[in-house]
C-alpha cells in the first residue's frame, strides 16, 4: 500500500516534468543554473582557498564576492540577491535579465544573451538531463524511504514484544461452567509451534497479543487470536457432541446395549482407528471399528477405566480416530 | 541318501512352520524380547492380563442376560474377538475329562450351566516365547453352588500382523487369547 502510493507519486511527478519541460522557461533555469556553476569556478579562482559549494558559500565568502564582482564589473548586487538566488539549489524563476548581465560580465562574457547563446545550444539535451535529474532525485527519495521502511519493520520484529499479560477463562459455551482443566489443554501458537501452557483454576495466562489454541477431546479445538480479538477474557469452548456420546458409552454398563449398538454405528467411521495406550505410554493396543464397537455394547470393568484424550472427526462429524488411555 | 540328509536337515524348519500357523500366515515370527525392551514387555503382559480378566468377566455376564439370545450373542462376539481364534483348545472344567472344548463349545456349556468363575493367583514369573506369553493362575468355577479351583496354564499371542480399519490396513502388534 505504502509503495504503491509512493509510486503514484513518483510517476505523477515525472509526468508533471514532463509536461512543463518543453517550455522555454526551464531553458533559460538550466542556462543559470550553469551560470552559477561558472560564478563559482570563478569565484574559486579568486579564491583559491574556498573549495565548498553555494551550500556552504559562507557569509564571508558572499561579502568577498560582493566586492569581486563590483571590482571586475563596477555593479553593485546586494546580499539579499545573492541569498535569493545563487546560494539555493534549486530555483523556481529566472532572475533579473540586468543581474544576469552582470554575473555573466563576472564569468567574463560580455552578456547575459552571449552566455546562454554559448551555454544554451544543447536545449534539448539539456532538458533530458535535468529531467533524469529530478527523476533520479525522487527515485533516490523513494529508494531511500524504502530503506527507511525496511529497517523500520526490522527493529519492530526484534524489539521485545509487549509483556503485558492478561488472564483468560475457559468456559464451556452452552452450560457456562468451568472446563475440566485435567482434560483440557491449552497453548500458545508462535510461528506454528504450538507450546503447552499451564491451566489453574480453568484460567489461562497469556500475553495481550498472544495466539491461542484449547484443546480437550469432548470439544472442539478453540483458536484465539488476542490480537485480533483483545476484548477476549473467556474462551468458550463448544462440545464434540460425538465425543461426549463416547465417553458416556465408555463409563455406561450393560443395559441399553442395543441403542448403544445403533449410534455407535452412526457416530463411528468405517475406518476408525482406535489406539489405547498401555501405561506409561510403553505400548499401545489398536482396535477396529466392529472390535472398539463391541468393547463398548457390553463394556467390561477395565473399559470404564479408560479415558479419552484425544478425537478427531471428519467433515460429516464422524469418529476417525480416538486415543485413550489407562487410568 | 543326499535326500534323506536334506530331508533331516529341513525337518526342524517344516516343525517350526507348522506350530507358528496358529498365529498368523502372514506373520512372520519375531521373537518378543528381541523386539521389545523389558519395560515395554511388562507393559504388555499386564495388557494381557487385563484381556483374561476381561474373558471371564463376559463369562460371568451371561447369568445377567436372562437367556436373551440376542445379548448372548453379543457377549459371544466380544469374547470371540479376544481369542486369536474359535478353534483354539480349552480345559474343560465343566465335566472330569482330559477332552479339551472349543472356544465355542467352551462358551456353549458356559451359558447352558450358568457358572460364575472367579479369578486370582497370577503367577509372576510367567513364561515369554517367541510370539506368545503363557500365564499360569488360578480360577474358581461355581457350577449349581458347586465351587472347584483350576489351574489355568494359558497362552496369549503377541505378534505383528496386518490389521484392516474399514478400508485401510495397518501393521500392529496383536494381543490374542489362546488355548489353556
Amino acid at each position: 500500500m505504502i509503495f504503491q502510493y509512493f509510486y503514484s507519486r513518483f510517476t505523477v511527478i515525472n509526468r508533471s516534468v514532463k509536461l512543463i519541460l518543453p517550455s522555454i522557461i526551464m531553458t533559460d533555469i538550466a542556462v543559470f543554473y550553469e551560470l552559477k556553476k561558472s560564478v563559482l569556478e570563478h569565484y574559486k579562482k579568486r579564491y583559491p582557498y574556498f573549495d565548498g559549494n553555494w551550500k556552504t558559500f559562507s557569509a564571508q565568502d558572499i561579502l568577498n564576492l560582493i566586492d569581486d564582482v563590483q571590482e571586475q564589473t563596477k555593479n553593485s548586487v546586494s546580499e539579499k540577491w545573492i541569498y535569493t538566488h545563487l546560494k539555493p539549489e534549486a530555483n523556481e524563476k529566472l532572475p533579473r535579465k540586468d543581474m544576469l548581465d552582470i554575473f555573466s560580465k563576472y564569468v567574463e562574457k560580455s552578456s547575459w544573451n552571449e552566455y546562454k547563446h554559448q551555454f544554451g545550444k544543447p536545449n534539448k539535451e539539456f532538458k533530458e538531463v535535468d529531467f533524469k535529474g529530478k527523476s533520479k532525485k525522487k527515485l533516490y527519495w523513494f529508494l531511500g524511504l524504502l530503506i527507511v521502511l525496511f529497517f523500520g519493520f526490522v527493529f519492530w520484529k526484534l524489539i521485545p514484544q509487549s509483556n503485558s499479560t492478561k488472564t483468560i477463562q475457559l468456559k464451556e459455551q452452552y452450560t457456562n461452567e468451568l472446563i475440566d482443566e485435567k482434560t483440557t489443554k491449552a497453548f500458545v501458537i508462535e510461528d506454528s509451534i504450538e507450546t503447552e501452557i499451564p491451566i489453574e483454576n480453568s484460567k489461562i495466562e497469556v500475553k495481550d497479543n498472544a495466539k491461542i489454541v484449547v484443546k480437550n477431546p469432548l470439544y472442539r479445538d478453540k483458536e484465539v487470536d488476542l490480537e485480533q480479538n483483545p476484548q477476549t477474557n473467556t474462551v468458550l469452548l463448544e462440545p464434540n457432541d460425538y465425543a461426549s456420546i463416547l465417553q458416556g458409552f465408555i463409563k455406561s454398563d450393560i443395559k441399553d446395549w442395543k441403542t448403544r449398538k445403533i449410534q455407535l454405528q452412526k457416530i463411528l467411521h468405517d475406518n476408525v482407528e482406535v489406539i489405547v495406550m498401555l501405561k506409561n505410554n510403553l505400548g499401545a493396543e489398536y482396535f477396529n471399528k466392529e472390535e472398539f464397537s463391541q468393547k463398548l455394547i457390553i463394556p467390561t470393568a477395565s473399559l470404564k477405566k479408560m479415558q479419552i484424550v484425544e478425537v478427531k472427526n471428519d467433515s460429516t462429524n464422524k469418529i476417525t480416530f480416538i486415543r485413550l488411555i489407562q487410568e | 541318501m543326499k535326500n534323506s540328509f536334506c530331508l533331516l536337515l529341513f525337518i526342524p524348519f517344516l516343525m517350526i512352520a507348522q506350530s507358528n500357523t496358529t498365529v498368523s500366515k502372514e506373520s512372520k515370527i519375531v521373537a518378543i524380547e528381541s523386539k521389545f525392551s523389558k519395560p515395554v514387555v511388562l507393559a504388555y503382559q499386564n495388557q494381557a492380563i487385563n484381556t483374561i480378566m476381561d474373558f471371564y468377566n463376559y463369562i460371568n455376564l451371561y447369568k445377567e442376560t436372562e437367556h436373551s439370545t440376542a445379548l448372548e450373542t453379543e457377549i459371544d462376539k466380544s469374547i470371540q474377538n479376544l481369542f486369536l481364534n474359535t478353534t483354539v483348545s480349552l480345559k474343560n472344567i465343566f465335566n472330569d475329562t482330559d477332552k479339551s472344548l472349543s472356544l465355542d463349545e467352551f462358551l456353549t456349556e458356559c451359558k447352558e450351566q450358568s457358572v460364575s468363575i472367579l479369578v486370582n493367583d497370577f503367577e509372576e514369573n510367567n513364561v515369554i516365547s517367541d510370539t506368545f506369553f503363557t500365564f499360569q493362575y488360578k480360577i474358581d468355577t461355581t457350577i449349581n453352588n458347586k465351587t472347584t479351583t483350576y489351574t489355568i496354564n494359558q497362552k496369549v499371542y503377541f505378534f505383528p500382523n496386518e490389521k484392516q480399519f474399514g478400508t485401510q490396513t495397518k501393521n500392529v502388534w496383536q494381543l490374542k487369547l489362546g488355548e489353556f
